[in-house]
């Protein structure tokens, strides 16, 4: 036993990736080996009841901050958000404060016209537009003077000419203003700039790395709620699914009677992630047992 | 030498003061300033910025390449990254659609270079991380003293409890784990090993009976749910760090803010 400990303790990284790819591999190509329960967390409930209290006619703010890099973390949370919102009729508004925002914007409504489940129309339903620089300052002026920054939307049309930009001069105009974020400027610079002076409520959705920093807006109820990376993203994508399966049972009348829905991507690659955190758990108590034996044997 | 710094200087100073001002005077004119104009200014001078940048990154690589600096091969990769992108965002475009909505036209070879290149590259790039964590924290997470142990412990609840498998970990694992966790942390105090595996075994086999006395299986409280550990440490400990951190980082803003606008912090003029 000893010596097996002591061998494990010096193992080539190279097993270790290859094991730590077959975990994530294998549960991705044959989910149903892996299937396992999603726990709804706390945080994820208050985000889903948020957007639940909406109304229909409501108008969110929707705000793009992630790139192809965080993509497969952070844009189940956008398609399901998106989802959520389009079946309660509420118009949806999308800024972008990273330069690759509009394109992963783009994809995500791209996706939700390919599911056909909405009948919704550009400039009608949502209106996207595009990136700005400046970070920060742009989410002051989005919060002071919208109209001072955006003159045009995504389609190069004069915002004067679209009907769903009546009456949308700043922030406080929004019943509430959702971010996905990966970084800087992220939910903590609408924290700060915007939805808290303004008195707006905000929620976010957000790689794993960055709940930490984001966790005292949380406590604080600056954030209501917040989707955190991946776990995030599949539990809100199952509380979507379950409630769009209802719906349409119920005739809902946004929601189209001959579409398909599908439980989303994030859930998917939950049992990939579960199987990841065991095996790392499994090296760290192995590598341990390791340690101390070599301490032992040292004296 | 006076339009690169003293004149660099007044203008930081004063624009400084200005932008300040602006939310302790209560003068409309001032207020409309800080609120409008000067984020305004900034957004434009930021789009300059950008520019700048990309002047900036051909020329550090076009000199390193000249210069065959240390790994200047990779520099090649960058700027012929660089440039086909800039090719196809000016020069080509592949589509009907006027130039600028083309970057986003499905049909646009800029359109295409982003998702089917640049997409999976970043993606593969943020996926190695995985790899490399598992790796660290096989190496790094070691039971060497006080702080590395709750390290160690804080970081493999986490780990198990923000996925899906953690809430399917009985409470009689927690209670091993607890246990182990305290053993751990006194082993250092017990000489006699016969003594501390014994003892060891004892106190499991106590908790487990106490948990099956005290019905933890049907009604499981939630200090032996992983889950539930996981969100009390997101909350509490967590929680605390952070703000402390921001306030640290808050006051750190207030100082270096103060030394700008006073004109003793030099180094952003490239001091």
């Amino acid at each position: 036993m000893e010596r097996f400990f002591t061998i494990f303790g010096s193992i080539d990284r190279r097993v270790i990736f290859l094991l730590i790819g077959l975990s994530v591999l294998i549960p991705l190509i044959k989910p149903d080996w892996v299937e396992l329960p999603i726990k709804i967390d706390n945080n994820t409930q208050i985000v889903y009841d948020s957007i639940a209290d909406l109304n229909e006619g409501d108008r969110v703010l929707l705000s793009f901050e992630y790139g192809a890099s965080t993509k497969p973390e952070v844009h189940p949370m956008a398609v399901a958000v998106l989802k959520h919102l389009f079946s309660k009729g509420i118009k949806v508004y999308i800024v972008s404060l990273w330069p690759e925002g509009p394109i992963m914007a783009k994809l995500a409504m791209d996706e939700i016209i390919a599911s056909n489940l909405f009948n919704i129309e550009d400039g009608k339903d949502y209106v996207m537009f595009d990136y700005k620089v400046g970070g920060s300052i742009v989410i002051k002026n989005i919060a002071d003077d919208f109209r001072g920054i955006y003159k045009q939307d995504y389609n190069k049309i004069p915002i004067e000419t679209l009907p769903i930009m009546q009456g949308i001069y700043n922030v406080q105009d929004f019943d509430f203003v959702f971010d996905f974020s990966a970084g800087v400027p992220g939910n903590a610079e609408w924290v700060q700039y915007a939805c808290d002076p303004k008195e707006v409520p905000l929620s976010s959705g957000c790689t794993s790395i960055m709940v930490t920093d984001a966790i005292p807006y949380v406590e604080s109820g600056q954030l209501r709620g917040i989707l955190a990376g991946m776990p995030g993203a599949a539990e809100y994508e199952k509380m979507v699914y379950e409630y769009l399966s209802n719906e349409l049972v119920n005739n809902n009348k946004y929601i189209n009677q001959n579409a398909n829905i599908d439980k989303g991507k994030a859930f998917a690659r939950m049992s990939a992630q579960s199987v990841a955190h065991l095996l790392m758990v499994i090296f760290i108590i192995l590598g341990n047992l390791s340690y101390y034996y070599e301490r032992r044997k040292k004296g | 030498m006076f339009i690169k710094r003293q004149l660099a200087i007044i203008v930081m100073m004063s624009m400084g003061f200005l932008a300040l001002s602006g939310y302790f005077l209560n003068f409309s004119v001032l207020r409309e300033f800080t609120d409008r104009d000067a984020p305004q200014w900034y957004m434009i001078i930021a789009g300059f910025a950008a520019f700048l940048g990309c002047l900036n990154l051909l020329q550090l690589h076009i000199q390193k390449v000249v210069n065959k600096q240390k790994n200047w091969q990779y520099s090649i990769f960058t700027l012929l990254g660089f440039i086909i992108m800039i090719v196809f965002a000016f020069v080509y475009k592949n589509v009907d659609t006027p130039w600028g909505p083309h970057l986003k036209d499905e049909n646009s070879s800029f359109y295409w270079m982003y998702n089917f290149i640049y997409l999976p590259l970043a993606s593969t790039m943020f996926a190695l991380l995985a790899f490399f964590v598992a790796s660290a924290s096989y190496r790094a997470f070691r039971i060497r003293n006080f702080e590395a142990t709750l390290l160690l412990i804080s970081g493999v609840l986490l780990m198990l409890g923000r996925v899906p498998i953690g809430a399917i970990i009985p409470w009689w694992v927690v209670v091993i784990m607890y246990v182990s966790f305290l053993f751990a942390m006194i082993a250092s105090k017990i000489k006699n090993r016969k003594v501390f595996f014994i003892s060891f075994i004892c106190v499991n086999l106590l908790c487990l009976f106490l948990g099956f006395q005290l019905e933890w299986n049907t009604s499981t409280p939630l200090f032996l749910l992983i889950p539930s550990i996981q969100e009390w440490i997101m909350a509490v400990p967590a929680t605390a760090g952070s703000r402390a951190i921001m306030i640290g980082i808050a006051l750190g803003i207030v100082a270096q803010s103060f030394r700008i606008i006073t004109g003793r912090e030099r180094s952003i003029l490239g001091d």
